[in-house]
């Protein structure tokens, strides 16, 4: 008999993705930015190359047909209907024509390594030849209108052959003199290249920086990544591109806030690193400092960056008057559109952490969360243009972080629960739109969906009655209009469930009684929901739904036929049982069936779906108000046991006690580095007590007991091993 | 003789086979010291020019490329470079990685005549003399292990007309499976636990991984060889949630990292590490609050874990590999260590 033991199957259902009581998990994503990530990204540079070729063959092609380029064979080159080559032959556009066919010879010989005909020798020593041969060609090209292609190809040849000396040498004698093109700035790129390779990194990094090629800037500047890098650099040029990238990676790099730092430090007391931590803030007041110094002094183009730097740093030494004065500021001085509205972001970052319920407060949020809707939309027009949404939004991260993680919960410990769910239910309507996804499902890895989930039912049915009528301040007026629509039947339908876990299953009938069948059916719990039985008693019978025994989640709910409302009746059955034995404590057999309908509603029992919408083995109490039913259980059973006089209902009690897997195991094993097994016996666990008092049981009949107790390989196991 | 003596020296003969203990055969052509090289490019540094020497290293298992799936397709990829620069003295075992998902894309007789070609081709082009063996990589389950052993036969048979014996990895949970046709099998004793799962044991080695799966050990029908590691992981967790490995942090660096303990730290400013990790992209962001574990096995972790594995299988140790040649990991353990490990 195998049915002691756990089942440590992860049970989750069709749509819960997300683990019922599992971490979510966010990073806290940067808020300083005064440059748009896009320059970080190649795909950006590349834009223009793409949108030459769409304008060349005058349609939209996709950027593959492009990059398809790279791939074409040199005897496909005739009779490829790649659009580019297509457009050119068609129009007996000679001259562009030759260029596309040295271009395609050069990716052929030098693109794919990963290809399964590796090259042999002679074409390793071929390649050389040919790239030779087409850089030759390229650099004998005089014409004018593809001259920025053909520099490219030549340099890329060049760099292929490793020749960094004779890229720097093009470049200064004739690529720099090209007229300005995606082509002329791809070759640039690689002329910077070739002077890290000549061992020039002050210079390529000019290069970058006046390219604005953020991620070549951040890799090179790896070095210099600290206030002593950001004083040499604006001891050259106070307006140095470099600049821009390492404030703000200063910025970002501080912790976000300096008490969290030190309490990190404070159980270490080894003087070297409270010392650093002295370091590290010192340092960060010192760049507060200085950064307000670069202001005053007046060299800087850009005194919004600088000041709001120094705001950010000091709210996070802990100065939040100082750093709101600083921030404000900010907001009206020189510098970029970006940069100042960089400064009005962290601006509402710090203020945030002093929001409260009142009127001024709710005003200015208001004003802030339609700024930053706006923001978040014109960031999202921007990664669009140079089909860069992967990159992320960074208005909508930081509005994440903010909502989520700061005004959401503060708002829960003020007490104002509506206030953060209406928060919650408008970013995620907000930023689903950004995202172009139309519906209004809820969806358990959202935020908002977690935050109805955890809230405890009293929460929910304020909450739900706050969306019908509306909020009473602007902003909750506001934000209810930009709430996510949420159904009906879907808020009581978790009402409902929240009741059942709190354990208050008279109250929960109102609820589960109007979720209709047809509903349920839709939900991934319901493939559970119509293939088991909570009367079935655990402890004799686990129930599995199909063979894959639970791991599958091949079954979708359209395809699982619920023909009842399984939470009423469980609600109902509960709820006679709990009225018998509160009229006859001493109702052994209600007591039992009443046990094991408690263990079937616990996240341990097999009906687990009946409070909760996804399972899985990391699963603990967790929800609000929660009810421990495996403990209720427990109870019970002990009960029972001790006022029946039915024997065999006695030994029922006796093994479902021993069964519950209530805490610790009563023994695991280990292996020291010798390898030698140590076994560790939990005796204080409620596993080996009851486990005990089964043993004694058994001894005590001399082992006359049930076949479900006298075939029971755990508890000779457990008599064996003690 | 009598019939009750007949049955005496019956019983007395069926005595001795059931108490003999299951002999294997060593692996064929067995080299006391051999090291995997993992990374992607061939330029062996000094010390590991060094290490070679001083060790007696006589065989080297040179990862020549992965297979993934790219597209529809499995395609070779991480191709290694630098192979024009190979230690001609020391024999190279090209090893191939295939990924579990390319078997159930391909179709196994073509797949295994386009890996035996390409690494044929990588030896001719760079002029790899003396190979007589290829390993093939490949973290198999059983619900890919039948296309996996159709894989291995006809690699097999393509590798036959060049003179390569073939051999495979075999990780520890592998072992209550049928063994894979190839000559001999190199039992992996390393990422024997879950980086997933931060429950205090070593995911690199931990007698509480290897414990449960030695039962196997000596039942299993297929000369092996053992691998063992020399490595360590910085292991970045945001919670018990695991996040990356870490390959570049300077855990020295005290603005960054505050040490908890020995082998754990907590980021205390938020910093992104270039890394490639797990989903391709190369930005791993280190936030306030994360920790880094330090995954690295005892030295005598390490020679317990052979000690054990000779308990079952006394050949095991005859070719004993190390994970792998790389000077930045060479350092963690002494000389002692090395010259205890290969000549066991």
């Amino acid at each position: 008999m195998k049915r002691f033991l756990t089942i440590s199957a992860l049970l989750i259902s069709f749509w819960a993705s997300a683990l019922a009581c599992g971490p979510w998990m966010r990073p806290q994503y940067y808020v300083f930015s005064v440059y748009n990530r896009v320059q970080a990204s190649n795909d950006a540079r590349l834009a223009p190359m793409y949108n030459f070729w769409r304008q060349y063959v005058g349609e939209d092609i996709s950027s593959w047909k492009v990059d398809q380029l790279s791939s074409i064979g040199e005897a496909e080159f005739s009779t490829t209907d790649n659009p580019i080559i297509l457009y050119a032959r068609q129009h007996g556009d000679t001259e562009m024509l030759e260029y596309l066919r040295q271009l395609t010879t050069y990716h052929n010989y030098t693109c794919e390594s990963d290809t399964w005909n590796y090259p042999t020798r002679s074409q390793l020593d071929a390649r050389a030849r040919v790239l030779k041969d087409i850089s030759l060609r390229a650099v004998n090209y005089h014409g004018q209108r593809l001259s920025g292609q053909y520099a490219l190809l030549h340099v890329r040849c060049l760099v292929q052959l490793g020749e960094a000396q004779a890229v720097a040498d093009y470049w200064n004698s004739r690529g720099k003199n090209l007229p300005q093109s995606v082509y002329k700035d791809m070759a640039r790129g690689l002329y910077a290249w070739s002077l890290l390779a000549l061992g020039q990194k002050r210079k390529a990094l000019t290069e970058y920086a006046d390219m604005g090629d953020m991620a070549s800037i951040a890799w090179l500047a790896k070095d210099e990544r600290n206030l002593k890098g950001i004083m040499t650099e604006y001891d050259i040029d106070p307006n140095s591109p470099l600049l821009i990238y390492l404030v703000q990676d200063f910025v970002n790099t501080t912790p976000d806030n300096a008490e969290q730092q030190r309490q990190y430090y404070r159980y270490s007391p080894e003087p070297e690193v409270l010392a650093q931590y002295q370091n590290r803030i010192a340092q960060m007041q010192k760049f507060r400092d200085f950064a307000l110094q670069v202001v005053k002094k007046g060299k800087t183009s850009s005194p919004s960056m600088w000041q709001a730097a120094a705001g950010l740093i000091s709210y996070r030494l802990g100065n939040t008057d100082d750093a709101k004065k600083l921030l404000k500021e900010a907001i009206k001085m020189k510098g970029s559109q970006r940069m100042k509205d960089n400064a009005r972001l962290c601006q509402l970052v710090v203020s945030s952490g002093e929001a409260d319920s009142s009127d001024k407060f709710q005003d200015y949020l208001l004003s802030e969360l339609q700024w930053l809707q706006s923001a978040i939309e014109n960031e999202n027009k921007h990664l669009i243009a140079n089909n860069n949404l992967y990159e992320g939004n960074h208005y909508l991260e930081v509005a994440t972080n903010l909502i989520y993680d700061k005004l959401t919960p503060l708002y829960l410990r003020q007490g104002n629960s509506n206030l953060a769910g209406a928060l919650c239910g408008m970013l995620h309507n907000f930023s689903r739109k950004i995202e172009g996804i139309s519906d209004n499902d809820i969806y358990p890895s959202y935020d908002y969906y977690n935050f109805i989930d955890t809230i405890s039912s009293s929460q929910a049915i304020a909450y739900a009655q706050f969306l019908k009528s509306g909020g009473d301040s602007r902003l909750e007026k506001w934000l209810v209009s930009q709430n996510a629509h949420i159904d009906n039947t879907y808020f009581i339908d978790r009402i409902g469930t929240k009741l059942m876990r709190e354990g208050k299953f008279q109250e929960a009938i109102r609820y589960v009684s109007q979720v209709p069948v047809s509903f349920m059916a839709e939900q991934g719990i319901s493939r559970y929901m119509a293939r088991r039985d909570y009367n079935v008693e655990r402890w004799f019978r686990r129930q599995v739904v199909d063979h894959w025994d639970d791991y599958s989640s091949q079954d979708s709910p359209q395809n699982v036929k619920l023909t009842s409302n399984q939470k009423l009746l469980f609600c109902n059955d509960v709820v006679r049982l709990e009225n018998a034995v509160a009229q006859n404590p001493t109702d052994d057999i209600s007591l039992y069936q009443l046990a094991n309908l408690y263990f079937q509603a616990s996240y341990k029992g097999d009906c687990w779906y009946l409070t909760r919408y996804a399972s899985s083995v990391y699963d603990t109490i967790c929800y609000p108000d929660e009810k421990d039913f495996m403990a209720e259980s427990i109870k019970i059973l002990k009960q029972a046991k001790s006022c029946t006089r039915n024997e065999k209902l006695r030994q029922k009690c006796i093994y479902a006690l021993a069964f519950i897997p209530y805490g610790e195991p009563y023994l695991t094993y280990t292996w020291d580095e010798s390898y030698n097994q140590i076994a560790h016996y939990n005796t204080r666990s409620y596993y080996y007590k009851a486990m005990s008092e089964l043993a004694g049981y058994y001894k005590m009949r001399n082992g006359n007991v049930e076949p479900f107790i006298s075939k029971c390989d755990n508890l000779f196991h457990f008599m064996a091993s003690k | 003789m009598s019939k009750f003596n007949h049955i005496i020296i019956a019983v007395l003969a069926l005595a001795l086979l059931c108490g003999c203990k299951r002999s294997h055969d060593t692996v064929p052509d067995a080299k006391k010291a051999t090291v995997y090289f993992w990374r992607t490019s061939l330029n062996l540094d000094k010390e590991e020019r060094d290490f070679i020497k001083s060790n007696n290293i006589e065989k080297m298992f040179v990862r020549f490329f992965d297979v993934v799936m790219r597209g529809n397709n499995p395609m070779p990829n991480a191709t290694i470079t630098g192979l024009d620069s190979i230690l001609h003295d020391v024999e190279i075992v090209p090893t191939v990685f295939i990924m579990e998902n390319c078997l159930s894309h391909a179709d196994t007789t073509t797949l295994a005549h386009l890996i035996v070609a390409r690494v044929a081709q990588m030896c001719d082009t760079h002029r790899i003399t003396g190979v007589k063996e290829l390993q093939i990589d490949c973290d198999w389950t059983a619900k890919s292990m039948s296309q996996f052993y159709s894989l291995l036969k006809s690699i097999r048979r393509h590798a036959s007309s060049h003179g390569w014996r073939i051999s495979a990895t075999i990780r520890l949970h592998q072992l209550n499976m049928p063994p894979p046709p190839v000559h001999y099998g190199a039992l992996m004793l390393y990422n024997t636990g879950d980086v997933r799962k931060p429950d205090g044991t070593d995911p690199i080695l931990d007698p509480n991984h290897v414990a449960p799966y030695l039962k196997w050990l000596e039942s299993y029908d297929l000369p092996l060889c053992a691998a063992y590691p020399c490595f360590e992981w910085k292991l970045l967790y945001s919670g018990t949630e695991f996040k990356a490995i870490i390959y570049d942090a300077d855990l020295s660096d005290s603005a960054t990292f505050k040490k908890v303990r020995d082998g754990r730290y907590l980021v205390i400013s938020p910093s992104d590490i270039v890394e490639p990790n797990s989903d391709g992209s190369a930005k791993v962001t280190m936030n306030v609050g994360d920790s880094l574990i330090v995954a690295r096995p005892g030295a005598d972790v390490i020679l317990n874990t052979q000690k054990q594995l000779a308990r079952y299988r006394p050949e095991i140790n005859s070719q004993v590999i190390l994970y792998s040649l790389n000077s930045k990991y060479l350092k963690l353990y002494n000389s002692d260590f090395y010259e205890k490990i290969f000549n066991y």
